[in-house]
């Protein structure tokens, strides 16, 4: 396997197509303003070109594209990067925030934000702050509700998981058959979406993504040894329970902050950690840094198909993933399987 | 030099008394083995050992220091423990799983050093993995993942190594491999290892630990532990223990003995040249509690008899049978359930023997088993011999094949029984 790839060269590329793609998806859109105009746009913000553009075509760029871009990207990065987390924690290349419930969870308790219209008094952060509390009160209660003595058995807590996700799934049904005249702001919401998302959602997104990343990173050495079971991480010097308290915490943060912002978009958590590892091994110091990139590329295009497929109408990002994402997966395991 | 100190280690699953009071030290340059029944508590005795799990009461010392007052980074470098059946579901490299050893020596954003790559080769090299590194752990043979497995603890740089059943799931040459490198590394390290194969475990281990409801029964070289009388109390199966022609060490053989021993009848076999061999073993089997000769000294029928631990009367080699000898004959059948006598040639020497079941008293049953069915050529001493199994045939019963025999003496068995709840 010397043939493996340098974790570097891989950052650096992935880093400039991330920038390409952003490029793209500030440039591409329902209004026509052409490529050198935009850049020119986004330039004029920290160097002195004369302005030969329209206010409208400024706001479209700076104020409506760009933070959705960014934001596409933000989202990409945190689920890739909970995913991978969560598959090295649990052993199964199929975890991810989904199994576990935080997703579900904080989807609760936005869609009761959004519904009753409670906590209106704290304008744009009510409904992050609802998936917060929510996701994290998911991750205790299966939490506790898997914990042997001190100790918290994977396969419990996936189990745990499934049970508590799916009760968490029926509230927010039954909060839909309740909603009435907010329904479709809810249903579009749940079939994730980032349209209309302005700078203070990516303010609020930012110092997740930042932080759970800066810390994911700095535990891949303990990441790496938890792939061959707790007993055995523990062998190696590695305070499991500990460790497995902050990753869990951490995950749960970093996942309700991107549902809070994006709803349910499924299959980048599961499927980008598991293309990047076919790719470059499951080391955890590149896997990392390498499924935060890819995640955010693949959000960044599936957000730009989703504008450009049915122009003027725009899809819900939730089903673009999904319909390119399960299947591809599904590829990938045969491929995997036949190989094995 | 003793490295772990275990004293009174006491530890409950719920209400269930796992562990006992466990005494035990594990020194330097030994492979102590683990060894006990399933469920005697080896893999929890191993992960209190091992710091995993905290015991109830009691203290575990590695070179005087206690290990709850250890985290789990000074541990690792203590000890290095290899579990069973690791699930690598992930395509991780040999190289990379055994740099994984070094995590207690790496800081947070530490990059492996030289030394580190200089200890993972050697650690490869010592396990004979080297032309695997590059290979996936996931596609690794049972033995090839165990040798892998071990080479990852190695580079830890342990003071104990302890392994968890490392032959279990391997083929005889690969258990035989693993435990010569087990031999090997103890000259560096102390080696705990829970063997559940006691062959195994007598000629690799230097001490052997036996679990037996949740105390150590006894502990010391295979020698002293590993004896019929312990194997039977311990796991419940006779073993008979002989020479290995091999290594000139033991090696035993183990049947599971009949279920109501204590019930079933005494039964003295008359035998010699080789002809009562069957007879022993299959009365030995069927949980008879039985005794032989007289034999002389050299007799193949002897060796068996001490080989089933069968009480035998003996005789020096080449002797002839002395008058003392058969009034001891004499006794040991009067107390005998019934008497099997042997078809076998007899002379001088022997002619003892056929006199006394002769002339046993009529309330003994006797059986004269002869697989060749006929009584014609044993006689090497003009008709004495056949006018002897001519009387021990009129007042006895005839068996000609082993199933016969089996059958003739549970009847016998259950008659006499009868008898004895009747008088």
């Amino acid at each position: 396997m010397h043939t493996r790839l340098n974790g570097r060269h891989v950052i650096v590329i992935l880093c400039l197509v991330l920038a390409a793609a952003m490029l793209l998806g500030v440039v591409v859109g329902e209004s026509r303003i052409s490529f050198t105009r935009a850049m020119a746009i986004i330039g004029s913000t920290f160097l002195p070109i004369p302005a030969d553009w329209s206010q409208s075509e400024e706001s479209i760029i700076l104020l409506i594209r760009l933070p959705r871009v960014i934001l596409a990207a933000l989202v990409g990065a945190a689920l890739a990067v909970c995913g991978a987390v969560l598959q090295s924690l649990f052993r199964n290349p199929m975890a991810d925030p989904f199994l576990l419930g935080i997703s579900n969870g904080a989807a609760l308790g936005a869609s009761l934000v959004l519904v009753t219209g409670v906590g209106v008094g704290v304008g744009i952060l009510g409904v992050p702050l609802a998936a917060f509390a929510f996701g994290l009160g998911t991750i205790y209660i299966v939490y506790e509700l898997a914990r042997v003595g001190n100790r918290v058995p994977v396969t419990t807590l996936l189990l745990c998981g499934i049970a508590v996700a799916a009760f968490m799934s029926a509230g927010t049904s039954f909060l839909l058959f309740l909603s009435g005249e907010n329904l479709h702001q809810i249903v579009f919401w749940l079939l994730g979406g980032i349209s209309g998302r302005g700078w203070d959602y990516v303010l609020l997104l930012l110092p997740f993504v930042i932080g759970g990343s800066v810390l994911f990173f700095s535990i891949s050495r303990s990441l790496n040894a938890l792939m061959f079971g707790e007993e055995s991480a523990q062998y190696l010097g590695i305070e499991v329970e500990s460790q497995k308290k902050i990753i869990l915490v951490a995950v749960s943060l970093v996942t309700g902050a991107a549902v809070s912002v994006s709803g349910i978009i499924g299959f980048v958590g599961l499927i980008t950690p598991h293309m990047v590892r076919l790719w470059i091994g499951p080391d955890h110091r590149i896997l990392i840094p390498v499924s935060l990139l890819f995640g955010a590329i693949l959000l960044v295009l599936a957000d730009l198909a989703s504008r450009v497929l049915l122009a003027p109408n725009e899809l819900p990002i939730g089903i673009i993933t999904a319909l390119c994402g399960a299947p591809f997966f599904a590829y990938l395991l045969r491929r995997r399987g036949r190989e094995a | 030099m003793t490295i772990i100190e275990a004293r009174d280690i006491g530890f409950s699953f719920g209400r269930k008394a796992v562990l006992k009071g466990i005494d035990l030290d594990c020194r330097d340059g030994e492979v102590l083995g683990i060894m006990g029944q399933n469920g005697s508590g080896k893999t929890t005795l191993l992960r209190i050992l091992a710091g995993y799990l905290q015991a109830d009461r009691g203290s575990v010392r590695y070179g005087g220091r206690e290990l709850s007052g250890m985290d789990a980074r000074e541990m690792a470098r203590l000890r290095a423990v290899v579990s069973q059946g690791v699930g690598a579901n992930f395509d991780f490299p040999v190289a990379d799983y055994v740099m994984l050893g070094r995590t207690p020596y790496l800081s947070r954003f530490g990059r492996e050093r030289v030394h580190d790559y200089r200890i993972v080769e050697q650690a490869l090299g010592m396990t004979d993995t080297t032309h695997l590194q590059d290979r996936p752990v996931s596609r690794l043979s049972g033995g090839e993942l165990q040798r892998v497995m071990i080479a990852r603890a190695l580079s830890q740089e342990p003071k104990v190594l302890m392994l968890d059943e490392p032959t279990s799931h391997l083929d005889i040459r690969h258990q035989m491999e693993i435990m010569d490198l087990l031999g090997d590394l103890s000259k560096q390290m102390a080696v705990i290892a829970i063997v559940h194969d006691l062959n195994l475990a007598a000629r690799y281990c230097g001490r052997i630990a036996l679990l037996h409801e949740g105390t150590i029964h006894s502990c010391g070289p295979p020698g002293q532990v590993l004896v019929p009388a312990t194997i039977r109390e311990v796991f419940g199966v006779r073993a008979c223990r002989a020479e290995d022609p091999g290594t000139g060490g033991g090696i035993f053989s183990f049947s599971i003995p009949g279920p109501d021993t204590a019930g079933k009848s005494r039964v003295h076999v008359i035998c010699g040249g080789g002809c009562g061999r069957v007879v022993l073993h299959m009365l030995a089997g069927k949980g008879y509690r039985v005794s032989a000769g007289i034999l002389n000294e050299g007799d193949m029928d002897l060796e068996v008899a001490r080989y089933l631990d069968i009480p035998a009367l003996s005789a020096p080699a080449f002797s002839r049978i002395g008058e003392e000898q058969a009034r001891l004959l004499g006794e040991t059948c009067l107390e005998a359930d019934v008497v099997v006598v042997v078809a076998m040639p007899v002379g001088e020497g022997n002619i003892r023997n056929l006199e006394v079941a002769a002339n046993l008293p009529a309330d003994i049953p006797v059986v004269l088993y002869s697989p060749e069915c006929t009584l014609d050529g044993l006689d090497c001493i003009n008709g004495k011999g056949d006018l002897l199994y001519e009387q021990i045939q009129n007042r006895g019963t005839l068996a000609c094949t082993l199933e016969e025999l089996a059958v003739v003496l549970e009847n016998t068995g259950d008659v006499t029984r009868r008898e004895d709840t009747g008088s």
